[in-house]
């Protein structure tokens, strides 16, 4: 192919007009994009808001409906639904989605509520919110019970879920972990994980009768949480260094899962391709079981597709077709069918 | 309790103001920036991505909002390095690898360029068609290349960007821009050379 020939096919392609949306579609997504684009609203500046709707809507439902059931006395609080999970409300429950993603927060006053919450990118949080008390997850499934903006129950049926109730320490609760506040003073739940210190202060309620237990974190807690916080901050290396140092610290320990997961993840978001591979291979040969394993195997099949090493991508995309969670398994199975589809 | 969007446009000042100086504003949260951006950029934006063989149409609304998102996201992070239409693209660019490893598609956008298949089809002794055949090939060409090489290509050699500004806002070196460059001119070479 002569130069001249080509040259002259870019220069043509160059000017060639490309199909881009219409001025009025364009509008569409302006529209969409500032919308989106808005700060968030957050639940406590309404608050003063929700007891005299909730007390508008019980009296319209009391005298529109008559002699209703009890339990068909929901109150009529319609959240838009959150984007990384969903929200399945027992009856009677109140709540609110407050703000929208990066940083998703529900809401809950009254009831319960089970959630679903997809996996989690770096950047993203999604917490719940009862009264001063908070739960934050990284992708899991778990209950939240409330009492007039009171939390009294959480329930974790997998997954990893940090409960930090009000005027108290956080409390990491694992599959199957459960906490209770009547039974908060004991440590009462079921498979809790870790225990740490480092909290904002908080206005203490209840310390009467439930007075803050003192904690020392371990070095492996401190850790990890500072990894958390550079990843959030988009500091790439400093998480991973920290992380690094979180399993330094206790390999065998209760984060390690944990760590070396957000620490190949960390590598990978620093564009550390290499290093992030190698802790990915280490996080699913040395951790088959963790709840990461899954994301991390479909992580690293798309990974081995960038690096060319196709069958042992193909290997990892057949270890996440069974995830719980069903992005995992979308992302496993369009990397087999990438893998199947011929080449264009 | 849903909050208005402005969705009128700022008259006076914002037009006024300079693409570095509204990024600094939206760098502090400032909704109608963004939308001066948007407005400002969101051709180029859309014009890069329909480029990028890895975008297709349904996923480009999303991208040019994410880019946007993530523009008003990082504007705190911008220090100059390169023009701002220039960072944008690169945002844009990352953005949409990110897409691509989330789906990990190469599908071939064949509608890239205003090329039906009739035209790729039908033979004629005219040069016109013969060099719009020749773009098309160019564009399934490139659709078959990684997709670090399809944007340094669509950057340097369609968009016609300043390679020095290219690799920064890519936060790349040099010598890697141009070595991904050489390998898609290559590429593409070959392959349309192997077509014809």
């Amino acid at each position: 192919m002569k130069d001249a020939d080509f040259e002259a096919a870019l220069a043509a392609m160059r000017d060639a007009p490309v199909d881009v949306p219409c001025a009025a579609h364009r509008e569409e997504v302006r529209t969409a994009l500032l919308a989106r684009a808005m700060p968030p609203v957050h639940a406590r500046s309404r608050r003063w808001l929700a007891v005299p709707l909730a007390a508008a809507a019980a009296v319209v439902a009391i005298v529109a409906w008559p002699a209703p059931a009890l339990h068909e006395v929901a109150l009529p609080l319609l959240p838009p639904l959150p984007a990384r999970g969903h929200v399945h409300p027992l009856p009677g429950a109140v709540f609110a989605a407050a703000s929208h993603v990066p940083d998703e927060v529900v809401t809950l006053h009254d009831g319960t509520i089970h959630l679903d919450v997809d996996p989690l990118h770096a950047n993203e949080r999604f917490r719940v919110i009862v009264g001063a008390s908070e739960i934050e997850v990284r992708g899991t499934a778990f209950e939240v019970t409330a009492d007039h903006d009171r939390l009294v129950d959480v329930h974790v049926l997998h997954g990893r879920v940090e409960v930090r109730p009000v005027g108290r320490e956080m409390i990491v609760l694992g599959a199957g972990g459960d906490w209770k506040f009547e039974s908060a003073a004991a440590p009462a739940s079921v498979a809790p994980v870790v225990v740490a210190v480092p909290l904002a202060p908080r206005p203490p309620v209840h310390t009467a009768t439930l007075p803050p237990r003192v904690v020392i974190a371990t070095a492996d807690q401190v850790a990890y949480n500072d990894g958390w916080s550079a990843l959030r901050g988009s500091q790439f290396e400093l998480a991973a260094a920290n992380f690094a140092k979180a399993l330094a610290a206790a390999p065998d320990g209760s984060l390690a899962d944990d760590a070396r997961f957000w620490h190949a993840v960390a590598l990978a978001r620093g564009h550390a391709t290499g290093p992030a591979l190698a802790a990915f291979h280490d996080l699913v040969d040395q951790h088959p079981n963790s709840i990461h394993a899954g994301e991390a195997s479909a992580m690293l099949g798309w990974m081995l597709v960038d690096a060319k090493r196709l069958d042992e991508a193909r290997q990892r995309f057949a270890a996440a077709i069974n995830d719980p969670s069903a992005k995992v398994r979308a992302s496993a199975q369009a990397g087999i069918d990438a893998l199947d589809s011929p080449k264009p | 309790m849903t909050k208005l969007v402005p969705l009128r446009r700022v008259a006076g000042s914002l037009p006024e103001m300079s693409d570095e100086a509204l990024l600094a504003a939206c760098a502090t949260g400032d909704t109608a920036a963004l939308g001066a951006l948007f407005d400002r950029f969101n051709l180029a934006v859309y014009r890069f991505l329909t480029r990028l063989p890895t975008t297709d149409d349904a996923a480009r609304d999303d991208l040019v909002q994410a880019t946007f998102l993530e523009v008003r996201r990082c504007a705190a992070n911008f220090r100059g390095a390169s023009s701002v239409k220039t960072w944008i693209l690169g945002v844009a660019a990352n953005i949409s690898r990110r897409q691509l490893r989330g789906e990990r598609r190469r599908r071939v956008h064949q509608a890239m360029f205003v090329v039906g298949q009739d035209d790729r089809d039908v033979v004629r002794p005219d040069a016109a068609v013969e060099q719009r055949r020749l773009i098309a090939k160019i564009a399934d060409a490139l659709a078959q290349l990684p997709h670090d090489q399809q944007v340094a290509f669509a950057m340097c050699d369609l968009e016609q960007l300043p390679g020095v500004d290219v690799a920064r806002a890519l936060r790349i070196p040099e010598g890697t821009l141009w070595r991904r460059l050489h390998q898609a001119r290559r590429a593409v070479r070959e392959i349309v050379g192997g077509q014809r």
